[in-house]
């Protein structure tokens, strides 16, 4: 079974807890003060960016100290009753061994305030107020309004991004005891990205070392926006290990990627996934359904289709497969994605110079591009002074020339390099004129 | 699977669900064993069902079925009475299906269920030693209990020699229970001292209330400030409880 490294390294001791030591050590002076058995405030309140440990302080010193921890995911119950049932009941009770010793975690409190709160905040305060193990609180951000209730019931301790050595020194540690060898400026380069979120920092480090033999810094840039790679690699993971086609869906809740990406995703990664043939069958089917969803919804402009569409896609697995996965499979970078994001500067260029020759010749961009542009290249490469007159006529820039000669370069002569570059001359000269 | 009663079944899948909404089964060749504890932590269940309880039993190899328990209940609503019930677990399609059969054999209805990720089953109970212990009937006991949830959310609970007592203590007043040695309720008590703890009425009377369906006494075992064990004899079983003690306040 592989683990993500995000669990293998949790911390499971509080001195292992990377940077925020001021945070720490409020922290650790808060929760002795509990054994000490008069805490000032009840809960204390851990808020900062995500990925930088707030619940992983939590835990570490829970393990450190043998400290029973009963987590609670706030956005999934947010309402009174069950805010009552759970925390409430929890937080007067001792442990199963008769100790006192627990910590209540609440995490993702501003889940319960973004929503509909149906009396969350209220019970929670109220908990607050009657507790007898510590509780708590872990949020990204504790200044919505509605949790103004809480905040001043709660010791506000806040974390900070951590500094990017910080973040370089522990990929490093993390490389050095998977025994992978991946450059220096590369660790650093990705500390740079994950803009002190160590868990994305992390599962980019994983995502890099599983796909390929040697890193380079390319390929950091290959991972994308930070963000959205640590929120995909974890939504996939929910969508293929969830128990419901309602849990597969909730995966793609606060994922800011269009769903078409997210097809891409899922579809790449079903075959590796998905073992078995048949069920593999049964998932590409329900995945094919989708896809006429996602394209009749784009053709006819009918947004309403999206509702059967993504349920579709994110259900395919539960849906499809018989026989359960064995232990984690590692998820892969879709290719397609990949080649996107590699080439998107140059499908810009080509797209501009489609549009300007459509403009001029009164025809599609579509048709520029498949018959009339790939003409221009080859004109573009031989020596007789048409191709200038051309590249002026189409109003290119140096760029767009650029682009031409180089992806029908294979086959041009020595001498077309000089013409080309005579071409580019002449059109900085008009350029320069205009 | 097959077992005579299947009232008997769903009387057993209330008593875990009591506790919780899914768990995991271990089934090996003796029978099946589920321990689990609520997501409060303040409860535990931890269930025995030996094969010898089924009149046919095979299993092929230890495996471990993880099902929502509140989903079969809905399935379990639906038995008639006097009927059989022969329970059957597909691992490789992770289904497990329920069939029933009236008492002449007229009618047989199968319910599929599919079973859920499998989850690690949690497979020891904390120690823990009991200075008391004290066994009394259980209707009694349910009574006491719903008695004290008039006053408060808490009951205290006292064994000593000659007696076992429900107290509970609300702004509306005080409800004391006492069952004394000699009574009828009390089948035998066995400490040298007095204990005590509070615990949630709540945790209580939802694992006492199943436990009355299934058995008619209860064993509690007890120690000052302690969690208690509530046990309830069934035939070729074990279904024991464990609920943590209220922390008294300062």
């Amino acid at each position: 079974m592989t683990y993500l490294w995000v669990e293998k390294y949790r911390p499971k001791k509080v001195s292992e807890v990377v940077g925020n030591q001021e945070a720490i050590e409020t922290f650790v002076k808060w929760m002795r003060s509990w054994e000490l058995g008069k805490p000032e405030k009840k809960a204390a309140f851990l808020y900062g960016p995500a990925g930088i440990g707030k619940t992983s302080l939590v835990l570490a010193y829970a393990k450190e100290y043998g400290y029973d921890i009963v987590e609670v995911n706030a956005s999934d119950w947010r309402n009174e009753e069950k805010m009552k049932a759970i925390v409430g009941e929890s937080s007067l009770n001792a442990t199963l061994d008769g100790s006192t010793k627990k910590i209540i975690l609440v995490d993702e409190v501003d889940g319960i305030a973004g929503r509909e709160d149906a009396g969350g905040i209220a019970a929670l305060r109220k908990i607050i107020t009657t507790t007898r193990v510590p509780i708590v609180l872990v949020a990204n951000n504790p200044w919505d309004q509605k949790l103004a209730p809480i905040r001043d019931q709660a010791l506000m301790i806040e974390f900070k991004r951590l500094s990017k050595t910080v973040v370089y020194k522990r990929l490093k540690e993390i490389c050095e005891k998977e025994g992978v060898k991946i450059p220096d400026n590369v660790l650093m380069k990705l500390a740079e990205k994950s803009e002190g979120d160590l868990r994305s920092a992390i599962n980019d480090l994983q995502a890099l070392a599983g796909s390929r033999e040697t890193v380079t810094e390319k390929d950091v840039d290959i991972l994308g926006e930070r963000n959205r790679v640590k929120e995909i690699f974890e939504a996939l993971r929910m969508v293929f290990y969830a128990k419901s086609i309602r849990s597969a869906r909730v995966a793609l809740e606060g994922l800011e990627l269009d769903p078409d990406t997210i097809y891409t995703w899922i579809l790449d990664n079903v075959p590796n996934q998905v073992i078995d043939p048949e069920d593999l069958a049964e998932v590409y089917e329900i995945l094919a359904r989708a896809d006429v969803f996602f394209t009749r919804m784009n053709r006819y402009q009918m947004w309403k289709l999206m509702k059967y569409a993504v349920p579709l896609m994110t259900g395919s697995i539960v849906a499809g497969r018989k026989t359960p996965p064995k232990g984690f499979q590692k998820f892969t970078f879709p290719p397609k994605i990949r080649l996107l994001q590699q080439y998107k500067n140059e499908r810009e260029i080509r797209q501009n110079i489609a549009l300007k020759m459509a403009s001029k010749l009164h025809l599609s961009t579509y048709k520029a591009s498949k018959e009339v542009l790939p003409y221009m290249a080859v004109i573009l490469s031989h020596v007789d002074g048409r191709g200038s007159k051309l590249a002026k006529f189409f109003e290119l820039t140096e760029e767009e020339i650029e682009y031409l000669a180089k992806n029908y370069g294979p086959a041009m002569k020595k001498e077309a390099v000089v013409e080309v570059e005579g071409v580019k001359k002449s059109v900085k000269k008009t350029s320069k004129r205009t | 699977m097959r077992l005579p009663s299947a009232d008997y079944f769903a009387d057993l899948m209330k008593a875990i669900h009591a506790v919780v909404d899914e768990g995991t089964f271990k089934i090996t060749e003796e029978g099946m064993r589920l321990i689990a504890m609520d997501p409060a932590h303040i409860s535990l269940v931890d269930f025995e069902l030996s094969s010898s309880a089924a009149e046919e039993y095979e299993c092929g190899g230890e495996l471990q079925m993880t099902l929502s328990i509140s989903e079969m209940m809905k399935f379990l609503k639906r038995i008639k009475k006097g009927e059989s019930l022969t329970v059957i677990y597909d691992d490789q399609a992770r289904k497990l299906s329920l069939i029933l059969v009236d008492a002449t054999g007229s009618r047989e209805r199968t319910f599929t269920l599919n079973t859920l990720e499998t989850v690690e089953a949690r497979s020891t109970t904390p120690k823990l030693s009991f200075d008391a212990k004290a066994r009394l009937n259980v209707d009694a006991v349910l009574d006491a209990i719903k008695d004290s949830d008039v006053v408060s959310d808490y009951v205290k609970i006292t064994i000593n020699p000659d007696e076992v007592v429900f107290l509970a203590k609300g702004e509306l007043g005080t409800i004391q229970t006492k069952f004394s040695k000699m009574g009828a309720a009390v089948y035998e008590i066995e400490t040298d001292t007095e204990v005590w703890a509070h615990f949630s009425i709540n945790y209580l009377e939802k694992i006492v209330k199943a436990g009355s369906e299934l058995s008619e006494e209860v064993i509690m075992n007890l120690s000052t400030n302690k969690p208690i064990k509530l046990g309830f004899p069934i035939p070729s079983g074990k279904l024991e409880y464990l609920i943590a003690p209220r922390i008294e306040g300062t």
